[in-house]
């Protein structure tokens, strides 16, 4: 049984001296104009907090509300601990405080970077699938591209229509076959793509490769696809997939070594709110390779 | 009945008002003076009143800038507006009498020449050097259909191999700001209960000229419904048009705008961008709250490189467009 310890908030108020913790405080006002200056707002901006990166928005904001503080002081692990969902009161504190110190090690810290490669965006999508609403899971990810350029791009799917059924579920249903890969026309990857900023917008425009039907495949990652995918692109050819939105989006980190942790946006009228971190796991290198396979149909590349 | 004197004059003071009103404002209506499509002098005609007039100083004001998109859509609708009333007269025909000749070969130019530099982007090793010089409006036909035809705008499409500068990002990116910013504000004359019709239709031009094009999206999710809608941008623009009759007075507020730091190169040769920020939705009914919420918007910006004449030569110049809004209310 997973150990479950004292909240992260006792925490926080040990790592936080008291000036600075004033500076996090949360405020119950009905609506404070500073919640959005302290709200996570972008995926871009979690990770700048990440890496504590000078001169970011928060950073650039309380230098000059706090001039009196040498903000630049402020030690990166305030700033990671503040990137957790502090509402979760089931947080391991042991493990919390185990992977921000791995992160902020003096000797070998670990930073995180827009265009690291291994990390995920996971859609859950509803779309309309011979006439019935079912559930449908995009993975993507963002790719470099031609010219210095970057877009996202489709790497996996998982549906029960697309007769995925995880391990992690507790089925026999065997573990998915891989097949296929660079399925992409090069000549048309200026046309039909998934600009580099879709992930602002909770990829509303992922409807795209649903409405140019033939041209799905060119949305696809340079990799190997599994054999999800490769119905998917089939059944969308007979125009049986509807898409119809993105009901949630969370982002998978699996580029700091040792770590898996997971982003999910909370919306709320707190300064602890935006993309914060819902999930943590300590993983081998073969824990994350069985965790892409498992849960995110994500085939071995080696 | 025996009426005084001065009741006599005041009923027939009545009675002349009530017969030539309407032929008053009859020709109020089909004798405004257009427009010459100079800057100072759309300067001028920024608020005016007459729907046929606004739509072409905004055909002018796409022509100054260079927004090819812009100039022709609002020429289409000038070509095709209902209000015409002499069926026996080609539309086209019309619009060269009302603007002028001058004006007229203005935009018609503008259009063509246009039309030259997309088939000379599109061909790569034709340089844009058939652009034509201003020609007599007389040798054209009545059904010129440069202006009606579905020509590609002016915008390179190709990739190309430029890289933005890092000031010159930074300028984008301010340029980013401000263009969002007019949006909200233009949002805030669409939904003032104060704001009179032509003020409105105004705001959502100017509003529909700050996007890519027509097809921009807008998606609309709310916490307590599970279906986010989407719309067109200019679908959009008039549902929210709708609002300002529910409310005595609506207050919208929050000024704080979170740029992503950077723009990131698309596969396409454009930049692209982000915006987000929070706005307070607040409707009033007989002084009291009837409506309030919180959105937040996340905006992705395009930032794409346009051929522009400039003192007859061509010029690369970056301009920055809203490509698609997300608007999520939180509370």
């Amino acid at each position: 049984m997973r150990k479950k310890i004292l909240p992260v908030f006792i925490l926080i108020l040990f790592f936080l001296p008291g000036t600075i913790s004033s500076v996090f405080s949360q405020n119950n006002l009905p609506y404070d104009d500073e919640n959005f200056v302290y709200s996570v707002k972008q995926i871009d901006e979690f990770i700048e907090r990440f890496n504590k990166t000078p001169n970011s928005f928060l950073i650039s904001y309380l230098k000059s509300k706090f001039p009196e503080n040498d903000i630049d002081t402020i030690d990166r692990k305030k700033f990671i601990l503040n990137l957790f969902n502090l509402r979760n009161a089931t947080w391991d504190s042991l493990r919390v405080r185990n992977f921000v110190n791995h992160v902020t090690d003096t000797v070998q810290p670990s930073f995180i970077q827009f265009y690291d490669d291994n990390w995920y965006a996971l859609l859950k999508c509803k779309v309309v699938y011979r006439k019935v609403t079912q559930d449908l899971d995009l993975i993507l990810k963002i790719e470099p591209s031609r010219n210095n350029s970057s877009k996202w791009v489709i790497v996996s799917a998982k549906a029960d229509f697309l007769n995925f059924k995880s391990k992690y579920e507790n089925t026999k249903v065997p573990v998915p076959v891989y097949c296929g890969s660079d399925l992409r026309d090069p000549t048309l990857e200026n046309k039909f793509f998934l600009d580099p900023m879709a992930y602002g917008t909770d990829f509303m425009c992922i409807d795209e490769p649903f409405e140019h039907g033939e041209r799905f495949k060119d949305y696809l990652y340079s990799g190997r696809i599994s054999s999800q995918i490769t119905k998917l692109i089939q059944e969308i050819k007979k125009n049986n997939v509807v898409f119809k939105q993105v009901n949630s989006v969370s982002y998978h980190f699996l580029n700091v070594p040792g770590w898996l942790f997971i982003c999910e946006y909370f919306s709320r009228s707190d300064r602890n709110s935006g993309w914060l971190i819902s999930n943590l796991y300590p993983l081998t290198e073969a824990q994350k390779k069985l965790y892409l396979r498992e849960y995110l149909n994500i085939p071995d590349n080696d | 009945m025996k009426l005084t004197r001065r009741k006599q004059v005041i009923f027939i003071s009545l009675v002349v008002l009530f017969f030539f009103t309407p032929f008053l404002r009859l020709q109020a209506q089909i004798s405004p003076i257009p427009p010459s499509c100079s800057n100072e002098e759309i300067l001028q005609w920024a608020d005016v009143a007459d729907e046929y007039n606004r739509v072409m100083v905004k055909a002018c004001e796409g022509m100054n800038n260079s927004k090819f998109d812009s100039t022709r859509y609002f020429l289409e609708k000038a070509i095709f507006f209902k209000s015409w009333s002499k069926p026996a007269k080609s539309k086209l025909q019309q619009l060269k009498d009302y603007l002028g000749m001058q004006s007229f070969r203005k935009l018609v130019c503008f259009c063509d020449n246009a039309a030259a530099l997309n088939a000379a982007a599109n061909s790569p090793s034709k340089v844009p050097d058939s652009i034509k010089s201003p020609e007599p409006i007389a040798e054209k036909s009545e059904t010129n259909d440069s202006l009606i035809a579905p020509v590609a705008p002016m915008y390179e499409t190709e990739p190309t191999d430029i890289e933005l500068d890092e000031a010159t990002k930074n300028d984008m990116q301010q340029k980013a700001l401000v263009k969002c910013r007019q949006f909200g504000d233009y949002n805030k004359t669409i939904t003032n209960p104060n704001s009179n019709q032509d003020l409105i239709n105004n705001a959502i031009e100017s509003s529909v000229a700050l996007f890519v094009n027509e097809d921009s999206k807008v998606e609309v999710s709310n916490k307590k419904s599970e279906e986010a809608k989407t719309y067109t941008v200019r679908k959009y623009l008039l549902k929210l048009s709708a609002l300002n009759s529910f409310y005595d007075k609506i207050e919208i507020s929050g000024s704080r705008y979170y740029i992503v730091n950077g723009l990131r190169k698309g596969p396409d040769g454009n930049y692209y961008g982000l915006v987000s920020y929070e706005q307070i939705f607040t409707g009033y009914k007989d002084n009291k709250i009837a409506y309030s919420d919180i959105t937040k918007k996340n905006i992705i910006v395009m930032v794409r490189k346009i051929s522009k004449m400039e003192e007859g030569s061509m010029k690369t110049v970056w301009d920055v467009l809203l490509k698609d809004v997300q608007i999520v209310e939180t509370l």
